[in-house]
């Protein structure tokens, strides 16, 4: 079964990513205001946007779709500021998760949802320079302050959160797979847009 | 609508975007890496002015310019303790990240969408990529009204965030953007394609491209900054 990509499809990819990109951007940057939603952050972004990925994959049926909405989603979220290790996860990490999907035909269950969870995590990408940039801010300020100080800094932010936060886009990617389904259900089956 | 003075080339806006992200992220406090970041942010200011976008270009310059002070001179300050170092922080984060949105804001209201398409078709980007950069590019307003649109019938039916709780307004919220999100995409995948969108033939642009006065002089600035920035 070999299907060209059609016009029809590009505009489609269009329209997801700025879905996507709203959703991704605006609605999860509602919690960015208050300190403990950011640590949940990882967690919560990929359960909103799980509703827009399902209904995108309801659309998808050849490789290559998925991998250019990850590689435009990359791009806009860069020129929003964010870091461009997003772009370079999703580079990769965007045709893993089509080749996921397509091993499933874009139908099955599980490899949309380990599809979904691998597509996810390029948005670690944009804590990327919180815990890198750290390092050049505390040898710059390093030499003015004393060492007490310093670590008392080090300690608000450790490291291994940065691996919490991967873990959270995980479980979040899963959760945000179930949730999407159960709601295009709910809303879009019922209206026949699927 | 605001009266124009000067505008890009869309090829030029695109590479300022990226090219400013980079700068805003990667300098760090060295006198040649401020006076660089300096420069960038100017930039989008006299673009706003340039589109004439006279308050939002006042009130971007301000808030960045307050921010990089601050930034810049606490420092210097280390007797506020760990006060400092949030409203530093903050500062940092304002300063950093505002000139990289507001540039993104210049980008979506000054190119127009026949423009960008023959700007990246004069780059040679496959229609892969083409297609949707034009469609997002004018898609990005459409989201911002229709959840306007979604915001009013809401609260025209009294389901606001405190009476419903955060899960069912942000459903409330989500899934009517969604959905007449997609409708437009519809109505437009179709006219789209009965203009013929979906040929593989090469069509002529009437959208007219190409580097002017203003492009050099933009240009001309971008190399200054990354120049200072690596000689500094």
């Amino acid at each position: 079964m070999k299907l060209s990509i059609t016009t029809k499809d590009l505009i489609n990819v269009g329209i997801f990513t700025v879905l996507y990109l709203v959703v991704v951007g605006v609605f999860g940057q509602l919690g960015a205001l208050i300190p403990i939603l950011q640590v949940l952050g990882p967690f919560y972004i990929p359960v909103l946007a799980g509703v827009v990925f399902m209904l995108f994959l309801t659309r998808v049926n050849k490789f290559g779709l998925v991998t250019l909405l990850g590689i435009l989603v990359s791009l806009l979220v860069l020129a929003t500021g964010q870091s461009y290790w997003v772009a370079v996860l999703a580079v990769f990490l965007s045709p893993l998760a089509d080749l996921i999907f397509k091993l499933g035909g874009y139908k099955r269950w599980a490899n949309t949802v380990l599809g979904y969870l691998v597509f996810s995590q390029m948005l670690i990408g944009t804590v990327v320079p919180l815990f890198f940039a750290r390092e050049s801010f505390l040898a710059k300020i390093g030499s003015r302050h004393d060492a007490a100080w310093v670590r008392a800094l080090v300690d608000l932010t450790p490291n291994w959160m940065f691996a919490v936060m991967i873990g959270e886009l995980a479980l979040g990617a899963v959760v945000g797979a179930y949730v999407g389904r159960a709601l295009l259900r709910k809303h879009f089956e019922r209206a026949g847009i699927v | 609508m605001a009266r124009e003075l000067f505008r890009l080339d869309p090829r030029t806006t695109l590479l300022l975007v990226a090219v400013l992200n980079v700068v805003m992220f990667s300098a760090g406090f060295a006198a040649g890496a401020g006076v660089a970041r300096m420069i960038f942010m100017t930039i989008p200011t006299v673009l706003a002015v340039g589109l004439g976008r006279w308050l939002a270009a006042l009130g971007y310059t301000t808030l960045v310019w307050l921010a990089f002070s601050f930034e810049t001179w606490s420092l210097d300050v280390w007797w506020l303790g760990g006060l400092n170092l949030i409203l530093a922080g903050l500062a940092s984060l304002v300063a950093r990240l505002a000139p990289g949105i507001f540039m993104a804001y210049i980008a979506v209201i000054s190119i127009r969408v026949g423009e960008l398409m023959a700007g990246l078709a004069a780059i040679h980007l496959p229609r892969l990529v083409i297609i949707p950069a034009a469609v997002i590019l004018r898609f990005l307003p459409t989201v911002r009204e229709e959840s306007a649109s979604v915001q009013t019938a809401m609260s025209a039916r009294g389901l606001s965030l405190t009476r419903v709780g955060p899960l069912a307004w942000l459903e409330y919220r989500l899934i009517p953007l969604i959905m007449s999100t997609l409708r437009c995409g519809e109505e437009l995948s179709q006219a789209a394609l009965t203009r013929g969108l979906g040929r593989p033939v090469r069509t002529h642009r009437i959208a007219r491209i190409g580097m002017r006065p203003v492009d050099v002089l933009t240009l001309g600035a971008m190399v200054t900054g990354i120049g200072v920035w690596i000689v500094g």
